[in-house]
């Protein structure tokens, strides 16, 4: 008799299969199901609580890559990427991800990254393929083009979703998945219909609907059986984005004045009026300079905001209470040392710019266990397939989560 | 006997978790359990390769997950001689991650350099003809619609252009019907010539000002035009605009952020390159069929001229400009 894959029973299917197996024949089955009616039934037993509200117990989030170590995964799976003409990369893929999960450990527990190297090679080749005949197709006709734009367009969204379920569904932490379940229409109101109506506010409701976009991303999410719960508040949208609009306003005019004064003089000394001349190049790379260093600074400070608010608001009822306290300065100079590493080492740096990050990350975050964080059952559904994933990738219809 | 490993059990379905003891065996697994031995044949797990300094995990077929600290002796029992294992092992291996560090920069510069070309010229070559000429109809038309006008050049100076270029044509053997020309006005566009892919070669009436009734330049740009027709250039670039752009998301798309821009910056600077390298090549079929004319490569060195008498140039354009710099061109036609 075949090993029979009980996970997907439900109690009452668990207890009908058990009454028609004859344990002296299989006794290795019984044990099996036997193993399984006891867990379907734990939750619906009375936890052993008392009335007085428990105590959490606060863990810690640590990281445990290194960027030697990392360097090592990096270089290799790259070379071997390059020489399989990028065939190679779907192992890379999930290589790196399982590094980046697996290392992350919160409360003693690993996460862990699912995927398997061939569904992301599938999706990669649909993407190809697609991408492929879309730029075959626009270069046959302007309006075949605009078509399919359009039509790409209208199917963002469920891109979005199906990449989000993909992603929550591949990753795991005490062997039990997460999974996300916002719906389609949603996802077109969130991710299409609000970010024009908010064009015509001037992107003045924007926060509002960012927010709301983190609503549906993380009210959505799935630990095994619980739901993310969260309570966000539109003010702190308000206040990150206005605070990094400041930020940047404040940063651009600092830096703008001796800029202007620079090219006074230098515009008086007619060095700029020679394209070939070295004044030329070097001005036209400090701005480049000076723009992304605005643009961090000022990110840095929405980002590290919104991420502290909304982990700070997420739980699962008795399950867990995340916190974060991620620092508008740590962040700043993680970001600008990491960018000085690109620059400085041509790109070699990657590997510990990627674990200082996670690290940094890790490190801002912490969580509040209760009673039922053992008591968790895993959810089962069909395995999500990463073609949606692979092909927003390719059209570059990602998100970015914080 | 081999000695015991201690690891964590996660149960199947749950975010229970104990400790287990671990015994490798000959062909199964033995797990010591709150005092109970169970043992699973070795083709029923399943675990990923091993990966840096990682606990290995480890799928047990009931749904339950066994971890363990990673050792030799784990991850050689778990990997044996796997393909997957032997690729993975070189990310620890000191002269895997050299090798990697000297190779992967040059293989790279290979890829991009020699074998995306030359996989663009074989897929140029399967591109159906039909679908070239309904491209190039739909190309001009939409052309016809925004930037360009029906000349303005009197009947007699196109019929004197037409029979001048009959003739070069059958000078040079090629089939006269293939290439037709079209002249236009085009006040946006300005001194301009550029071939469809099925051969319709598109004048500006700005350029004819420009060139100033010069035949035997106009004769030269044309030629050059023909060049990137013959060797099917335009089905070339969108095949190597589409292999590049797709292997540097996928080599380098993990990437987040300002890394992404630089992504973003290196696939444009790739692009020109192939660009230029067609330009090139453009050049010299032109240079190459001026000599069988009998004529040297000042026709095209003066057609160069004028253009460059238009807009200055600066250094940084030799990186982000799609055509190669005029001095370079004017130069090579003069070789």
């Amino acid at each position: 008799m075949e090993p029979v894959d009980y996970s997907t029973y439900s109690l009452s299917e668990l207890n009908e299969a058990r009454k028609q197996l004859d344990d002296t024949v299989h006794p290795e089955h019984a044990e099996v199901l036997d193993a399984w009616i006891a867990y379907r039934q734990a939750p619906a037993q009375p936890a052993p609580s008392s009335t007085e509200p428990e105590q959490p117990r606060r863990a810690a989030v640590r990281f445990h890559g290194d960027g030697q170590e990392f360097f090592g995964i990096w270089i290799v799976n790259l070379l071997l990427s390059i020489v399989t003409l990028g065939i190679y990369s779907a192992w890379a893929k999930v290589r790196t991800n399982r590094y980046f999960y697996g290392n992350l450990e919160a409360d003693g527990h690993r996460f862990s990254y699912l995927a398997e190297p061939m569904q992301i090679l599938k999706g990669r080749i649909i993407g190809l393929v697609l991408f492929g005949s879309y730029m075959l197709a626009s270069y046959l006709s302007p309006f075949v083009a605009a078509i399919i734009m359009l039509l790409l367009f209208a199917l963002m969204p469920v891109m979005i979703c199906l990449s989000l379920r993909f992603n929550a569904r591949m990753t795991a932490y005490r062997n039990v998945r997460f999974g996300f379940q916002g719906g389609f229409g949603r996802a077109y109101a969130l991710f299409m219909l609000y970010p024009i109506l908010s064009i015509f506010t001037l992107y003045l409701t924007m926060p509002i609907v960012l927010k709301k976009m983190d609503e549906y991303i993380y009210g959505n999410m799935r630990f095994g059986d619980r739901q993310f719960q969260t309570n966000l508040r539109t003010g702190e949208y308000y206040v990150a984005a206005i605070g990094a609009s400041i930020i940047g306003a404040i940063m651009a005019v600092i830096i703008m004045v001796p800029a202007g004064i620079l090219i006074a003089v230098l515009a008086g000394s007619g060095s700029l009026q020679e394209p070939e001349g070295p004044a030329a190049t070097v001005f036209l790379i400090l701005t480049m300079l000076m723009y992304v260093l605005v643009i961090t600074v000022a990110s840095c400070y929405y980002q590290s905001h919104i991420r502290n608010h909304l982990y700070n608001n997420s739980h699962i009822e008795k399950v867990v209470k995340l916190e974060s306290a991620l620092g508008f300065w740590a962040l700043t100079k993680l970001r600008l040392v990491n960018l000085l590493m690109l620059v400085g080492s041509l790109g070699l740096a990657y590997p510990w710019v990627k674990v200082r990050t996670a690290a940094l990350f890790a490190e801002a975050t912490h969580l509040q266990l209760f009673a039922e964080a053992d008591q968790v059952v895993a959810e089962n559904s069909a395995d999500p397939n990463a073609i949606a994933e692979e092909v927003s990738e390719i059209f570059d219809m990602d998100i970015g989560l914080t | 006997m081999s000695e015991m490993l201690e690891g964590v059990l996660y149960a199947p379905g749950s975010s229970k978790s104990c400790q287990v003891w671990l015994q490798l065996e000959d062909g199964e697994l033995r797990l010591l359990v709150e005092g109970n031995w169970h043992s699973y044949p070795k083709p029923s797990l399943s675990s990923a390769p091993a990966l840096g300094r990682m606990p290995r995990e480890i799928k047990l077929p009931d749904g339950g997950m066994v971890q363990a600290p990673p050792s030799e002796e784990l991850n050689l029992w778990l990997d044996g001689g796997k393909l997957s294992a032997r690729l993975a092992a070189l990310e620890t291996n000191k002269w895997g991650i050299l090798a990697s560090i000297l190779l992967a920069p040059l293989c790279l510069f290979g890829v991009f350099k020699y074998v995306i070309p030359a996989l663009a010229i074989s897929f140029a070559h399967y591109v159906p003809q039909a679908y070239i000429n309904t491209a190039s109809e739909h190309t001009l038309l939409a052309l016809d619609e925004s930037l360009l006008a029906p000349s303005q050049l009197s009947e007699t100076t196109r019929q004197d252009y037409l029979n001048y270029w009959q003739g070069t044509v059958s000078q040079l053997g090629l089939s006269a019907h293939h290439y037709h020309i079209q002249f236009r006005h085009a006040e946006k566009l300005g001194p301009n010539a550029f071939a469809l892919p099925d051969g319709t070669i598109v004048i500006t009436d700005q350029l004819v000002a420009l060139l100033e009734q010069d035949k035997e330049v106009l004769q030269a740009i044309l030629l050059h035009e023909i060049g990137h027709v013959e060797h099917r250039h335009s089905m070339r670039l969108i095949a190597q605009t589409l292999a590049s752009s797709v292997l540097i998301s996928y080599l380098f798309g993990d990437l987040s952020g300002m890394a992404d821009l630089f992504a973003g910056a290196s696939t444009t600077l790739v692009q020109n390159q192939f660009s230029q390298e067609l330009e090139w090549e453009a050049d010299n079929y032109a240079l190459q069929q001026l000599d069988k004319l009998g004529q040297d490569g000042e026709s095209f060195a003066k057609a160069m001229e004028k253009l460059a008498s238009l807009a200055p140039s600066s250094s940084m354009e030799r990186w982000l400009s799609s055509h190669p710099m005029l001095k370079d061109r004017i130069d090579n036609a003069r070789q």
